[in-house]
């Protein structure tokens, strides 16, 4: 009996003395003084992978310039982040791939969805081989449209093929198989490579059709998928042989990884490009220039990759780019909220965009910062525009 | 006289006996190996990360050093604490109910369906509060995610707090009633007390299971870099934290994982360990859960 | 002084009563709620989505065959493994250690710890430890030596229905031992005795004796360690690959009813929405089944005792 009179006792204390160091450290966190005239609000935003290291730079820089708005993000990936945006249980959704039609049909009545680019990136087939000769194949290997689009067909099946040899003329290519590695969630990175195949090679376009975040992957001899970008490059780098599409940043981010490398992609005038920030800027600048939708528009056909495919003037350009972007109501609901949200959003558009160069994210051209303030603009509470 | 029975075991068995014991012995092996494994490498993996920085800060930018995991072990606190405030109160009354009036109908019907409670899988709750919170307040709040780690905690609590007050003899009771005592100061005072060893491992065995929960607050709490300002707004969370963390791609923040996971192991010992020791020896079934 | 005495206990009663009464209105909200979220699914798919062995979201085309498939594969792998260990450990905490109970004690307590490790830990040393071990030095052995056998056909990748069952294996195993464990204590020492004083050895008292005796007890402890392994989630979700597929390969990735829920639930809406709650149904309906069938077990052999769990 005594015994638990000790124990409740002691469980008392324990909390009252955690509890209190809690709230200590809460409570002394560095003053939150603000001169700005913003209402302390919180922004919610569930979406992609992709961008969550970014997400987590500007939480911490924003932080900095308006304390009293705090932003949460969620990294579920896109399909959970177009979803909680239907749904309305977030203030903003994230996605690599612009909504569908079908999914601009299932929004609330009476509400439009607008789509602002806040980042891109570009997708690369990351892999891990070890070559004839015993190294192990650092980046620079060189792929096409045709080729990445047999391998994840299946017809082309060990890494010593004529095509990819072809590409490859002083590679010792080693006879192993090759393992198509994907993801198994939804994804606006396989939505982005997808559409890359779908353009440069027809039988992908009959066998498998139009680009999706969950395409309908052809079973090729040996295939793994794996959840989120991370998954993907778990599963590419503990697999001798392994390809796969990943975004850019994971390859640079992924300090430890010692058996994750990229390749290069043709280009239409030719040119084996290796992705990097300033051929990715490249890109994006001649892929906007043919102009983007209105921000209240539906951006289900748009596509830096059909605007740069087959662009054969562009030297320069790596071909399969894509921007991220985020979903907001142009009706909010809420002063407080709608206010906080255009101001976070107007600051990773203007400022924030030139923090993620290190990070591998590539700053949105002049043209399309333009497009996104205009868009901003566009919201509204009670049917008077919030920024002015 | 000399006996005729035999004074030896044939060979055969002695060897089947013998081989029978060394089976089970490698059965403990290899029950125990996997414990010290994960034990193991969580202590050796998680104790890099562990300082009082990592214990008290928020957690920083990608790849920016001093960041913390202070916000996670809060908000599984909080949640818990709101799912305790939920399940505690109503997860003994209903317990009282089911050993003292047990022979009651609605006893025995609400008795079925706290079994039934038992087996639903916590992400199917979380589905649960998902629907009927998350959907219809249009939020992600800390409040859902206590309410669905509360549905998980009630049916431990309220199972093993009947079990407890069954184990309270009969006796006990007539003899308070003998002298007098009404039977609501009898049940209050006299059986809870005799049996709170057994409620408090009931509550204590509930909060160990809640805290390690995941599921069920990844789908109604989301996640959060900061302080949650209110129980109305998402939350961290150190079991989402480290799911999210493990399946990034950033190496410090994999890193992060096993700290938090540490600080997870420790927390959840520490539990189990009061468990043990307010139990002893005895409702040695209370182990037993789905 | 009667009446004052009848008030008290009166209101004690009503709120007890109306404590036993919430747990009655959530278990029938949870179920009105899980049949209402899936009703539009099982009209459009009907029973064949037991059946249905094609999981393809962004063509409508959904069945639940898959995962289905592989809770039961999985589990039934964890069983496998996690089963006759579980067996052994109780044996010897109960039978071998009968003159040391401080060590049993301590073993058990041990052994108890596993199950203090909560799912997501499992799952983080399951990608960055199990993983590459089993791959490396268990499947692809196997896969090398017997990979004529349909069961190791697959090339080895380490994100399989293997490693999924191997994770549920460790996780069961505190469950089903501390059951057998009470389920063995609780055999009268006079049939041991008896078996002894036969000139019995230890194994044959065992195995003759106090194991038939407890036997569906022991079933019983089998069939919660099922039920554990079939509700699990985020370590499965971890290490399993999530691709719905039915294969008899065990190195081949696969996904279970909690798995794709986990998944596939925050990124789905209308049908698919619904189709994954069915999922939902399915899994508690199973689990359900579970439970009733390990308590019915378990209560033959415990009935009277001090033994409940």
């Amino acid at each position: 009996m005594k015994n638990t009179y000790i124990i409740i006792a002691a469980i008392v204390v324990i909390v009252i003395i955690i509890g209190g160091a809690f709230a200590y450290i809460y409570l002394s966190t560095p003053g939150k003084k603000s001169t700005s005239t913003l209402a302390s609000a919180t922004l919610n935003g569930e979406g992609g992978t992709l961008v969550a290291p970014l997400m987590s730079v500007w939480q911490g820089a924003y932080a900095a310039v308006e304390p009293q708005i705090t932003v949460n993000y969620n990294p579920q990936g896109s399909g959970a982040g177009i979803t909680a945006f239907q749904q309305k249980i977030v203030d903003f959704g994230e996605s690599d791939a612009p909504m569908t039609a079908t999914q601009y049909g299932a929004l609330p009545s009476g509400t439009t969805a607008l789509t602002i680019p806040i980042s891109a990136s570009a997708v690369v087939p990351a892999y891990n081989l070890k070559l004839a000769n015993g190294t192990v194949c650092k980046n620079g290997l060189n792929f096409n449209g045709t080729v990445l689009a047999n391998i994840f067909l299946g017809t082309i099946t060990n890494w010593n093929d004529p095509q990819i040899a072809a590409l490859n003329p002083t590679i010792p290519l080693p006879n192993t198989p090759i393992t198509t590695v994907h993801r198994s969630d939804g994804s606006g990175t396989m939505f982005a490579f997808t559409d890359f195949l779908y353009k440069e090679s027809s039988s992908w376009a009959t066998k498998v059709g139009k680009p999706s975040t969950t395409p309908s992957w052809p079973t090729t001899p040996l295939e793994l998928a794996a959840p989120k970008n991370a998954g993907v490059a778990a599963a590419i780098a503990g697999n001798n042989g392994a390809i796969g599409p990943l975004e850019i940043a994971y390859i640079l981010e992924n300090t430890g990884q010692s058996s994750l490398y990229y390749g290069t992609v043709q280009n239409a005038a030719g040119n084996f490009i290796i992705a990097n920030v300033s051929n990715i800027a490249a890109t994006l600048q001649a892929g906007a220039t043919a102009g983007l939708p209105a921000g209240n528009a539906q951006w289900s056909s748009v596509s830096i990759i059909d605007n740069t495919y087959n662009n054969k003037t562009a030297t320069t350009i790596y071909p399969i780019v894509t921007m991220t972007y985020a979903l907001v109501y142009e009706q909010q609901s809420s002063q407080t909220q709608g206010a906080a949200l255009v101001n976070f959003l107007s600051w990773i558009v203007n400022s924030g965009q030139s923090l993620g160069t290190g990070l591998g994210y590539v700053p949105l051209p002049a043209n399309i910062v333009a497009v996104d303030n205009t868009s901003i603009k566009l919201i509204t509470y009670n049917g008077t525009p919030i920024q002015t | 006289m000399k006996s005729n029975l035999p004074t030896s075991i044939s060979l055969w068995r002695k060897i089947v006996n013998k081989l029978m014991t060394v089976l089970v012995l490698v059965a403990v092996v290899l029950a125990v190996i996997p414990l010290i494994l994960i034990l193991g490498d969580v202590f050796v993996r998680g104790a890099p990360a562990i300082s009082i920085g990592f214990l008290t800060h928020l957690p920083t930018p990608v790849d920016v050093p001093g960041g913390g995991i202070a916000n996670a072990i809060i908000g599984t606190f909080t949640m818990v604490g709101i799912a305790s405030l939920i399940s505690v109160p109503i997860g003994i009354g209903a317990g009282i109910f089911f050993s003292e009036w047990s022979n009651s109908k609605l006893a025995t019907i609400s008795g079925f369906m706290n079994d039934v409670l038992t087996g639903f899988p916590s992400i199917v709750l979380g589905l649960f509060v998902f629907v009927i919170l998350v959907l219809t307040t249009k939020q992600f709040s800390a409040f859902a995610g206590g309410l669905a780690l509360s549905f998980v905690m009630l049916p431990i609590i309220a199972r093993t707090t009947s079990e407890s007050l069954r184990l309270v003899p009969m006796t006990l009771r007539e003899a308070s009633m003998a002298l007098g005592v009404p039977r609501w100061k009898t049940v209050l005072r006299i059986v809870i007390s005799t049996g709170k060893n057994g409620l408090l491992t009931g509550i204590l065995l509930a909060v160990a299971r809640a805290t390690g929960e995941t599921a069920p607050i990844l789908l109604t709490a989301s996640t959060s870099q900061y302080f949650a300002k209110s129980i109305f707004q998402p939350t961290a969370s150190l079991t989402v934290l480290i799911y999210n963390y493990a399946t990034s791609a950033s190496t410090s923040w994999q890193t992060q994982a096993w700290g938090a996971a540490l600080v997870l192991i420790l927390i959840m010992l520490g539990l189990n360990l009061l468990v043990k020791l307010t139990v002893g020896r005895n409702l040695a079934g209370t182990r037993a859960e789905l | 002084m009667q009446f004052r005495q009848l008030r008290g206990d009166t209101i004690l009663k009503i709120i007890l009563a109306v404590a036993s009464l919430f747990i009655i209105v959530l278990v029938v909200g949870l179920a009105v709620e899980l049949s209402l979220g899936s009703a539009s699914s099982i009209f459009k798919f009907g029973p064949g989505f037991l059946i249905g062995s094609n999981w393809e979201p962004s063509q409508n085309v959904l069945g639940a065959l898959p995962f289905i498939y592989g809770t039961l594969l999985t589990s039934a792998i964890a069983i496998l493994i996690g089963f006759p260990i579980s067996l052994g450990v109780a044996i010897f905490i109960s039978e071998k250690l009968k003159s040391h109970q401080t060590f049993g004690f301590m073993l058990g307590t041990i052994i108890d710890l596993l199950a203090a490790v909560p799912s997501v830990i499992y799952g983080l040393w399951g990608v960055f430890i199990l993983i590459p071990f089993l791959r490396d030095y268990v499947e692809k052995p196997l896969h090398n030596s017997f990979g004529f056998i349909p069961l190791f056909s697959g090339h080895p990748f380490g994100y399989d229905f293997f490693t999924a069952g191997v994770i549920l294996a460790i996780m069961i195993i505190p469950t089903m031992s501390a059951v057998s464990r009470d389920v063995l204590s609780v055999v009268p020492n006079s049939q041991r005795e008896a078996m002894y004083s036969l000139g019995a050895t230890d194994w044959e008292v065992t195995g003759k004796t106090v194991l038939p005796y407890a036997r569906s007890g022991i079933f019983g402890a089998f069939i919660l360690g099922l039920g554990r392994a079939f509700g699990e989630t985020m370590a499965v979700t971890m290490v399993i690959g999530n691709i719905p597929s039915i294969s008899s390969n065990l190195f081949s990735a696969g996904a279970t009813l909690s798995s794709i829920i986990a998944n596939d639930f925050s990124e789905s809406t209308g049908i698919f929405q619904s189709s994954i709650i069915e999922l939902g149904l399915i899994l508690f309906f199973v689990a359900l089944l579970i439970n009733v069938l390990a308590r019915l077990l378990l209560w033959r052999v415990t009935r009277g005792t001090r033994v409940k769990f």
